[in-house]
């Protein structure tokens, strides 16, 4: 692993987090890199300063106990809870409670749950070098070796528009391996390059009476709608493929 | 090492214990999870805040949605990351009501001098506590919580990535990113590059 391979590692490494081959072919590099290992002890001094700043000195007294219990008696009384609490004696709950309960739990798991994704995050697409986080799927994907580097993804470039499809091409990265973990291609400078075609009606969202083609004035404005759609795709994909949640 | 582990592990699976008997009606055994993690939850307010009296409050404000949502816990969760998450969203709503800005010397500062050896130690102590505050004030705030949660809390990235909502690469990115920002300032500032 060269410098540049083992930068994106070098904190996680000076804390520890590290484990298996990485941890390993980070020690290798820094046994012959004096500039990775200095960088390894300024990311270990400034954690130690942070966690020397953590160790907190603040602590409730009993002031904040006698408080916090009358505002859980409020609590109570506003929900209906009784001061003197006993627990429920589950045996004093009907049979046909209970049966009703085993049904609904039954039910809870013939029935699929729908996890919704989380809000628009921005498209790997469009991720520039520096500032823009990737989407979690990117980063996750990336983590697992996939191949696909979180920061140099293909930009959309202006392209030629024919009546009832968008035709876009796609500028190529050289960093950028072939294909992600969802089996999508990203074009490396072997490739051929690609051509993504939208129909119409994605774009527009209705059947429209308007003119079949795209000004070219109007570029900018199709440029976000297509960017829109690809984030609604990515959005899909991903709530396709997300585990439920625990 | 074991040991410790052993008795973490011990006392998070008594603290579930306890939180199903919570759930049940009991506020008696939510008292005593109120008591055991009062600490955990003022400290980590107290980081996220900066100010003694607003983490106090806060803390209690804690305390109170968990008590009204105690029906909602999941016993997949350990009751900290559970406690933790809830007083972190709190805190984060304060500071968004109050426009963002964080005022962290009192946190950074008192604890940076509590080991103060000498007037040469107290005055080089306050002068990093201000390089960490100005530092961290400036970060952007989803940096921030993660290179708080982790190097100040040292919580672990699942536990973060449980709070935050984010999946854990995404915390990783984060902390990178926010370890990457810390480190280069404090050269800057330093006078080291």
């Amino acid at each position: 692993m060269d410098c540049a391979g083992v930068r994106r590692y070098l904190d996680a490494y000076a804390a520890g987090e590290l484990s298996g081959r990485r941890r390993q072919d980070v020690a290798e590099h820094l046994e012959n890199c004096t500039r990775c290992t200095e960088e390894v002890r300024d990311y270990a001094e400034a954690r130690e300063t942070l966690l020397a700043a953590g160790r907190s000195a603040v602590l409730p007294g009993p002031g904040f106990f006698t408080g916090l219990s009358s505002r859980l008696d409020e609590v109570d009384k506003r929900t209906g809870r009784t001061a003197a609490h006993r627990p429920v004696r589950w045996h004093v709950v009907s049979g046909a409670a209970a049966v009703a309960a085993a049904v609904l739990v039954i039910a809870a798991y013939l029935v699929p749950v729908y996890v919704m994704p989380p809000g628009p995050e921005p498209s790997m697409a469009t991720a520039i070098d520096d500032g823009q986080e990737p989407s979690q799927t990117a980063l996750a994907a990336a983590e697992e070796g996939a191949g696909v580097s979180p920061r140099r993804m293909p930009v959309l470039e202006p392209g030629i528009y024919t009546p009832r499809s968008y035709n876009v091409p796609v500028t190529p990265y050289s960093t950028v391996s072939t294909q992600d973990a969802g089996g999508r291609s990203f074009f490396g400078p072997s490739q051929p390059m690609p051509r993504f075609t939208f129909p119409r009606q994605m774009i527009e969202g209705t059947a429209s009476s308007q003119a079949d083609s795209v000004p070219v004035a109007d570029y900018e404005a199709l440029r976000a709608r297509m960017r829109a759609l690809e984030e609604r795709i990515d959005a899909l994909e991903r709530a396709r493929h997300a585990p439920a949640t625990p | 090492m074991e040991k410790t582990t052993a008795l973490r592990r011990s006392k998070a699976n008594e603290s579930r214990e306890l939180m199903r008997l919570a759930q049940t009606g009991d506020r008696e055994a939510f008292d005593v999870v109120a008591r055991d993690y009062a600490n955990m939850v003022v400290g980590l307010a107290f980081k996220l805040l900066g100010s003694r009296d607003e983490a106090l409050d806060c803390a209690q404000d804690a305390f109170v949605r968990a008590w009204e949502n105690v029906g909602r816990y999941d016993p997949r969760w350990s009751v900290a990351t559970w406690l933790r998450r809830i007083v972190t969203n709190l805190a984060l709503d304060r500071l968004r009501r109050r426009g963002g800005r964080v005022e962290l010397s009192e946190a950074i500062e008192g604890n940076l001098r509590s080991n103060a050896e000498g007037p040469s130690d107290t005055a080089e102590r306050r002068e990093r506590a201000e390089v960490v505050r100005d530092l961290l004030e400036v970060m952007p705030e989803k940096y921030r919580l993660v290179l708080i949660l982790r190097d100040m809390e040292d919580l672990e990235i699942a536990d973060i990535a449980r709070i935050t909502g984010a999946n854990a690469a995404t915390v990783r990115w984060r902390l990178h990113r926010a370890r990457t920002l810390f480190r280069q300032q404090w050269q800057v500032v330093s006078g080291e590059e």
